[in-house]
């Protein structure tokens, strides 16, 4: 019996009104924890990687057989400053959209990667879509209420995108000075035979891709080069903003050396974009980005 | 069957309707200031809300619903505030949902009285009029109206309203004090 009577309870509340205060507070204590822990289960789950960004290494077509270690992409804290936003449509590995916290659409063009085109751009995208759509994402030193921004993106596990996928082998580093940390995530994905370079599609390790790499409302990107089983190198252009200086640096700058020119960009060790900034004593010195 | 057979199981059945409802109607229960206790119930019983106390101080029932709407609101606010700030706004209308579901529930739904636990006393030491707890700490209260003597250990206790029931004579049992 459940329900019972006043006088003649069934268990549940028999038991209940017979327990002692200690008990019914542990009880109550342990039924809290326990939803609590279920409820941020349900609301909190673990930052889960793709298939692809995790697991061993192979050298296949499949893309989802191309993988990476998360040792090899650092991890980045976010900071408040920075934007978070929720990926809602995602264009290409470099590009994509989404909502802020304040619901306005934000489009982001990633910074450090371009975008495969032809042979293998149709896995690429996929991949970038299972890593970012419907995901939280944080725009590092993002402006907040821009329309469109280039920014570093961290995924929900903290680990820089750009970096993840040029890893992955599922796109590629933009050329230009300052870009080592993603020439030596592109060399290792080579040498690894992930992503792209496991497949048929492969270029050949000389060629790279070359691009002026631009934030825009309209970026177009067309291919040249192409031979028959390898893919061109990815080429964005854009009218709409300046190029972006990139320095010439051996990819490990660090927040606060020397730096020059002024305006010019790096990535440190750490996956933190870094700009050059001159100070108030005139010296130039590497400044998160 | 006849038509006036049907006319006097009619009027049976009508005059045992009103018996029972006679029976099921709570005793002449009241509390010291006159008034009848919020949670009487035809059996002469009275439900209680509330299941802690610290020292002489009950624990209002709806303020720990109110409490465990709080860390819903707060967990829930923390995951979606990201992505949508007006989510803000249920952190102080979850609770304030709790503890107004608990208070229509304790008042409306199922009237239950507020209590005190005063103290706890053997079947012996009870006396005709005490208020006393008929299972453990908390729980429906009842009035005593008459102890029996003592058969093999035990005591039949008798509340106002009919209903009885048994303990040892070394059973402990919480008086009380009925606040509303």
């Amino acid at each position: 019996m459940i329900r019972g009577t006043l006088s003649a309870p069934g268990w549940p509340r028999g038991w209940w009104w017979r327990s002692s205060q200690l008990r019914r507070l542990a009880v109550t204590g342990v039924a809290t924890t326990v939803g609590l822990a279920l409820s941020g289960a349900a609301l909190f789950p673990p930052a889960t990687r793709p298939a692809f960004l995790g697991g061993p290494t192979t050298a296949t077509d499949s893309p989802h057989e191309t993988t990476t270690t998360d040792s090899a992409v650092p991890v980045v804290q976010p900071t408040p400053e920075d934007t978070a936003i929720t990926v809602t449509t995602v264009s290409t590995v470099a590009q994509f959209e989404g909502v802020d916290s304040a619901g306005h659409a934000v489009a982001v063009r990633v910074h450090g990667i371009v975008a495969l085109t032809g042979c293998w751009s149709a896995e690429s995208t996929a991949q970038a879509k299972e890593a970012l759509l419907g995901k939280h994402v944080w725009l590092v030193h993002a402006p907040a209420g821009q329309p469109y921004v280039t920014a570093q993106v961290l995924l929900p596990d903290r680990h820089d995108y750009a970096l993840t996928m040029v890893h992955a082998g599922a796109a590629r580093a933009d050329t230009g000075p300052g870009q080592s940390a993603f020439a030596a995530a592109e060399a290792d994905s080579q040498q690894s035979r992930r992503g792209l370079w496991g497949s048929s599609c492969a270029p050949a390790p000389s060629v790279g891709s070359t691009t002026t790499q631009t934030t825009s409302t309209g970026t177009t990107t067309t291919s040249a080069g192409q031979s028959t089983a390898s893919p061109p190198p990815a080429t964005s252009t854009s009218a709409d903003e300046p190029p972006v200086t990139t320095t010439s640096g051996d990819g490990h700058a660090r927040v606060g050396q020397p730096c020059s020119p002024e305006g010019a960009t790096d990535v440190t060790a750490q996956g933190q974009a870094v700009t050059c900034v001159r100070g108030p004593a005139g010296n130039d010195r590497w400044r998160k980005s | 069957m006849t038509a006036d057979h049907e006319a006097d199981l009619a009027v049976d059945e009508f005059f045992t309707a009103f018996a029972q409802r006679r029976k099921t109607t709570p005793p002449n229960l009241t509390l010291p200031d006159g008034s009848r206790p919020l949670g009487l119930t035809p059996d002469g019983l009275v439900r209680t809300t509330g299941w802690l106390q610290f020292g002489a101080r009950p624990i209002d029932s709806a303020l720990v619903a109110g409490a465990v709407g709080l860390l819903a609101a707060v967990m829930i606010t923390i995951r979606v505030l990201p992505v949508f700030v007006g989510i803000s706004g249920l952190l102080p209308l979850l609770p304030t949902a709790c503890y107004l579901f608990w208070r229509v529930l304790t008042k409306r739904l199922l009237p239950s009285s507020g209590s005190r636990n005063l103290a706890t006393v053997t079947v012996p030491e009870l006396r005709v009029g005490d208020w006393v707890r008929l299972h453990g700490s908390i729980g429906p209260v009842g009035e005593v109206a008459a102890v029996a003597a003592e058969v093999d250990g035990r005591r039949e206790v008798e509340f106002l309203g009919g209903v009885t029931k048994e303990w040892s004579i070394h059973d402990r049992l919480h008086l009380v004090e009925l606040l509303d």
